[in-house]
């Protein structure tokens, strides 16, 4: 079975307000998938579908992980099937080293003790990798990190969780063009043929780097359209506002 | 007499307690009778063999104790009954100078609570309180070279009168309230210290506090003078196995801070939950000074402790790091004092608590900055915590300014974990107990790093024991 | 004259300090003045009110109902503007009334409250009792202004039905006492009541503000904002308290004071309370107190402004976003008084 993860006709709601009408989505294992879309199009509201947040409920639809019916697991269980989920806005917990955090989800997610040294030193180099000053390994998790730094931790802790499945909601905004090459080449490093990616993002930049497989647009919490890596291509050149007359055009069918 | 009780506890609630809830035989060589009276003041004087001047103090205050009401904002006393109290419990023991001297019950009390092997590694001198009366003292050869000072406080009393008595009770009067005036009535056992100018003590002195006997009294007096340009931390510790009757704390502190020089104060207080902790301590700091008191409250039916900081010299400075955990049939009222009184003084209060299964945990402080106080700083943070929906957190502060060359700010929250903040963390693997400890640990994390080792990881196993019980 | 006790916090604290209540010399009002209406459409003579209504102590409140008594009724769905103008002079140095506001469901009303006199005046004493049904909208807009020697009590108390909202913005400006007590129950779900304060202490003025929410209906929302300078020998005392009782889920709450020391006479005592037994809520405080900065003085004064013009444009910035929160009659002639009054050098 190749069929890492399948979304079937998903509905998503916030409250009374249904923001995913019908999702169908699949990605293979091995492979990199991009969804692109306007502001407010459902695209972050997709990754915490897949991750469970409670905050987002699923009025209809289902979600298989390896052939698995996730839908009613917990987020706990999900991140331990190997789901990741890359936050847009990485919350800061004060009071947690980086290290002692990370270290501890690595054993909670593996289940292997992981030897205080070993860890250490593997933490150091994947720190280097991502031109992290080593200081911040005994700062608080995300405490007091702009932007920029707090993906990149978001980024370390991937590469050291090692996940099957790596949501990436918008992993490059808030990354000067230095910094976005670096995240990239860690996340092209982490990439191969037996996890895949899910990527949320507005710039091609980070395309250029990391090569999608399918591509898919996302509109007013719909998929319009999946395509190859071209229909990024494409959607630089046009906009999203062809796709937007395409939504009115179906109307809202269901699945 | 009451009936010796040995039986072990075992439900999830009191497992990390086990080492203190560990009762010993209880035997006297005296017990005064039971309650308040002229006659048992008199006979703890005579028992101590102290001077005149200090049976004078005590009938003093014991006046002064008779005449003074119960604050009306305190918590509910009412199951204290003062007369059932046995103010005066003294152990079958002298003082000893080294640990296997004494009686095998008492030392391997003391062990169990690592009291000795903290000794050899880390402690630069050591005393052990066991009910009313200081069973062990002891302090490094090298620093009682320097002219260091640490001995009981009975001892003190006799043997440093020129230091003791000009400054006793000046600090924490008598008439400072109730328990203050019972305290100087009925004080027994206590540290005192003398660190004389100049001298740097690098590691700390350690009193440790245990009461053994069930319905009794420990009214212990701490003095400590660090004198001008010296520095030294002092710890307490305090602990008490659990009886069914109410117990009474009410120790009093006082702090004289002399001029450049710096006093650190750590207290880790996790009495038994049948205690009523009525503490005060004081401290005067004076010109260019520093005070740091570093306080956990976790034990404890009731508590109310509010060190209280004067900065009285120009340019002295307070520092309060506070934590207070109050879990089921917990009432625990604590906060800080400043006092402003120097120009240019400076003062940083931070204080966290947390109040679960239906505990009460309340922060009462006062900032007082007077007309002369020119140019002072005062920063306050005071975080609460709710971990449940039984439970009790209040913010009740006084802040009074008389001048206006000062710089004030003040901020209190009070909440739950954010649940955006769980979600981050279970996305990460961990179950919601397991990133809701974490989170708690994280909240605790400034003011435990604070503590010495074995105190936060104490404080940290004891968090965790908290989630583990509120699973199912 | 007889000394009583006013804005007792409703949980004490030390009593040293002398800051759990405020002893005043109280003496009852003598010859009324009567309140002038922009409209009596909706007024009628006669008030009721509820048994919890405490007020800043039974004697003063028992004084205002002594004096004149209207209700004001605001038919469901109806929308009102009203004015109220209490002036105090010679031959009515002193005002008495007791007003019950009820607005029916979805009812709104703009009230303005206008409080005057001279130094003739000696006291005024009013109770109002806001009660507002199911999504009614109450904003209401105060200024009071000289009355250089009277004793002023203001005593309000709000009970908010579900989706309820009462907005409260008030210059407390004149006066030698000013005592304000105000109490408000968010009993419905998502009601929000909100209560922002200016104030101009000099002289010898004493501003005794008393603020207390109870948040007893889900997500509620309120808001306590406190604003002012103290120059002179003036001396402010501010008491506020948000108390979250279990069972307010959602609800959020915050309060603060901000008071710019102007002179090292003034007397500032700030008692800001959170009370809570509910976990889901989200309560804050914030006060502070200081000088002008530096800085900010520094930067006006390069941009050609006198010392004294540079604070007080820092002030006034202080103060703007309540004053601006005024009805609109009133935001000129409240910026004038605050402006007359720190530049009389009271200090």
């Amino acid at each position: 079975m190749s069929e890492l993860l399948k979304i079937e006709n998903l509905h998503v709601s916030v409250g009374d307000k249904e923001l995913l009408h019908g999702i169908n989505l699949t990605v293979e294992k091995g492979k990199v998938h991009v969804i692109m879309g306007v502001n407010g199009a459902g695209k972050s509201t997709l990754m915490h579908a897949i991750m469970g947040n409670p905050a987002y409920k699923i009025t209809k639809g289902r979600i298989l992980f390896e052939g698995q019916d996730i839908t009613e697991l917990s987020v706990d269980k999900r991140a331990k099937l190997g789901i990741f989920l890359s936050f847009q806005s990485p919350v800061a917990v004060a009071g947690i080293t980086m290290e002692n955090f990370i270290r501890t989800t690595k054993t909670t997610v593996s289940g292997q003790q992981q030897k205080v040294f070993a860890f250490k030193k593997l933490l150091k180099e994947r720190m280097n990798n991502l031109s992290m000053d080593a200081s911040y390994a005994e700062r608080y998790l995300n405490d007091g990190f702009s932007g920029g730094e707090r993906k990149k931790s978001e980024i370390l802790q991937l590469r050291l969780l090692e996940p099957k499945l790596a949501l990436l909601d918008e992993t490059d905004s808030g990354l000067d063009v230095d910094a976005v090459r670096i995240v990239s080449k860690n996340i092209s490093e982490y990439h191969n043929e037996n996890n895949s990616i899910l990527l949320i993002t507005h710039l091609n930049q980070i395309l250029q780097l990391i090569k999608p497989d399918v591509v898919h647009i996302l509109i007013d919490g719909q998929i319009v359209r999946e395509g190859g890596a071209e229909l990024a291509d494409e959607v630089e050149q046009n906009g999203f506002d062809a796709y937007r007359l395409a939504v009115k055009g179906d109307g809202n069918d269901e699945a | 007499m009451t009936k010796h009780e040995e039986k072990k506890r075992s439900n999830i609630e009191d497992v990390n307690r086990s080492i203190y809830d560990i009762k010993d035989k209880v035997e006297y060589s005296f017990k005064a009778d039971t309650g308040l009276t002229e006659e048992i003041i008199r006979e703890i004087s005579s028992q101590k063999e102290e001077p005149e001047w200090m049976l004078e103090k005590r009938l003093a205050a014991l006046k002064i104790y008779d005449k003074l009401d119960v604050p009306p904002w305190m918590p509910d006393i009412s199951d204290l009954d003062m007369s059932h109290i046995d103010t005066y419990v003294r152990p079958r023991t002298d003082m000893k100078g080294s640990w296997e001297e004494l009686p095998e019950n008492i030392r391997d009390t003391f062990d169990r609570l690592g009291i000795p092997e903290a000794e050899k590694t880390s402690l630069a001198g050591v005393g052990a309180q066991y009910d009313s009366e200081v069973v062990y003292h002891n302090v490094h050869e090298a620093l009682a070279k320097q002219g260091v000072i640490y001995v009981d406080f009975e001892t003190a009393v006799k043997q440093y009168e020129d230091l003791v008595r000009p400054v006793f009770g000046t600090l924490i009067p008598p008439s400072y309230h109730k328990f203050a005036a019972l305290h100087y009535a009925a004080w027994s056992g206590g540290s005192f210290v003398y660190v004389p100018k100049g001298v740097e003590v690098s590691m700390p002195l350690q009193s440790y506090f245990r009461l053994n006997a069930p319905g009794a009294g420990q009214f212990e007096h701490t003095l400590i003078i660090v004198d001008e340009g010296a520095s030294c931390h002092f710890i307490e510790g305090c602990s008490a196995p659990k009886y069914n009757v109410a117990n009474l704390h009410a120790g009093a502190v006082e702090l004289f801070v002399r001029k450049g020089a710096n006093l650190r104060y750590s207290t880790i207080e996790n009495w038994s939950k049948n205690m009523y902790n009525l503490n005060t301590k004081r401290s005067l700091v004076e010109e260019d000074g520093s005070m740091t008191w570093v306080s956990g409250s976790f034990g404890s039916h009731v508590s109310c402790l509010y060190p209280d900081t004067v900065l009285k010299g120009d340019r002295s400075k307070a520092e309060f790091t506070g934590i207070t955990f109050a879990g089921k049939g917990q009432y625990l009222d604590t906060g800080s004092k400043i006092e402003c009184l120097g120009k240019e003084t400076t003062a940083t209060v931070h204080s966290k608590s947390l109040s679960k299964g239906g505990g009460t945990a309340i922060y009462r402080g006062v900032v007082h900055i007077g007309p002369k106080a020119q140019g002072a700083k005062v920063s306050i943070s005071c975080e609460s915590l709710m971990l449940d929906n039984e439970s009790r957190s209040d913010t009740i502060p006084d802040i009074i300014i008389e001048n206006d060359n000062i710089d004030l700010g003040h901020e209190a929250k009070i909440g739950r974990i954010p649940d955006e903040n769980i979600y981050y963390l279970m996305t990460r693997g961990l179950s919601e107990e397991d990133a809701k400890a974490m989170l708690v640990r994280g909240f605790a994390e400034p003011i435990s790093k604070e503590l010495p080792l074995e105190y936060a990881v104490e404080m940290n196993k004891l968090i965790d024991l908290e989630f583990e019980g509120s699973i199912g | 004259m007889k000394e009583i006790a006013i804005n007792r916090l409703p949980v004490l604290t030390y009593r040293y300090l002398k800051t759990n209540d405020t002893k005043i010399l109280f003496s009852a009002p003598q010859v009324s003045a009567a309140a002038d209406f922009s409209d009596k459409t909706y007024v009628t003579v006669g008030a009721e009110f509820p048994e919890n209504f405490e007020g800043a102590s039974s004697e003063t409140l028992a004084a205002a109902l002594a004096g004149e008594k209207y209700t004001i009724t605001i038919p469901s769905g109806m929308q009102a503007k009203l004015t109220i103008e209490i002036k105090l002079e010679n031959q009515h140095a002193d005002y008495a009334g007791a007003y019950h506001f009820l607005l029916q469901k979805g009812a709104k009303l703009e009230l303005v409250w206008k409080l005057s006199g001279t130094e003739a005046a000696q006291g005024s004493y009013l109770a109002s009792y806001y009660e507002l049904e199911d999504a009614a909208e109450l904003k209401i807009s105060k200024l009071q202004a000289d009355l250089a020697e009277a004793t002023l009590y203001d005593q309000r108390f709000f009970k908010l039905g579900k989706a309820a909202k009462a907005d409260v913005a008030s210059a407390e400006l004149g006066g030698k006492q000013v005592i304000v007590h105000s109490r408000g129950a968010l009993n419905g779900d998502e009601a929000a009541l909100t209560e922002r304060t200016v104030y101009t202490g000099t002289g010898k003025q004493h501003l005794d503000l008393f603020y207390h929410i109870d948040h007893w209906g889900k997500k509620t929302v309120s808001l306590i904002d406190g604003k002012g300078a103290l120059a002179g020998e003036a001396k402010k005392i501010f008491r506020s308290t948000l108390d979250f009782h279990r069972g307010c889920a959602g609800s959020e709450g915050e309060e603060g004071d901000y008071a710019i020391q102007l002179s090292p006479k003034a007397k500032n005592i700030s008692l800001p309370l959170l009370l809570c037994t509910e976990d889901n809520v989200a309560g804050n405080h914030a006060s502070s107190a200081g000088q002008v900065s530096e800085e900010d003085v520094y930067y006006l004064m390069s941009r050609g402004f006198s010392w004294e013009e540079a604070r007080r444009i820092i002030v006034e910035s202080l103060m703007r976003p309540i004053v601006d929160s005024l009805e609109t009659s009133l935001q000129e002639e409240t910026l004038e008084e605050i402006r007359r009054k720190l530049d009389a050098k009271g200090e």
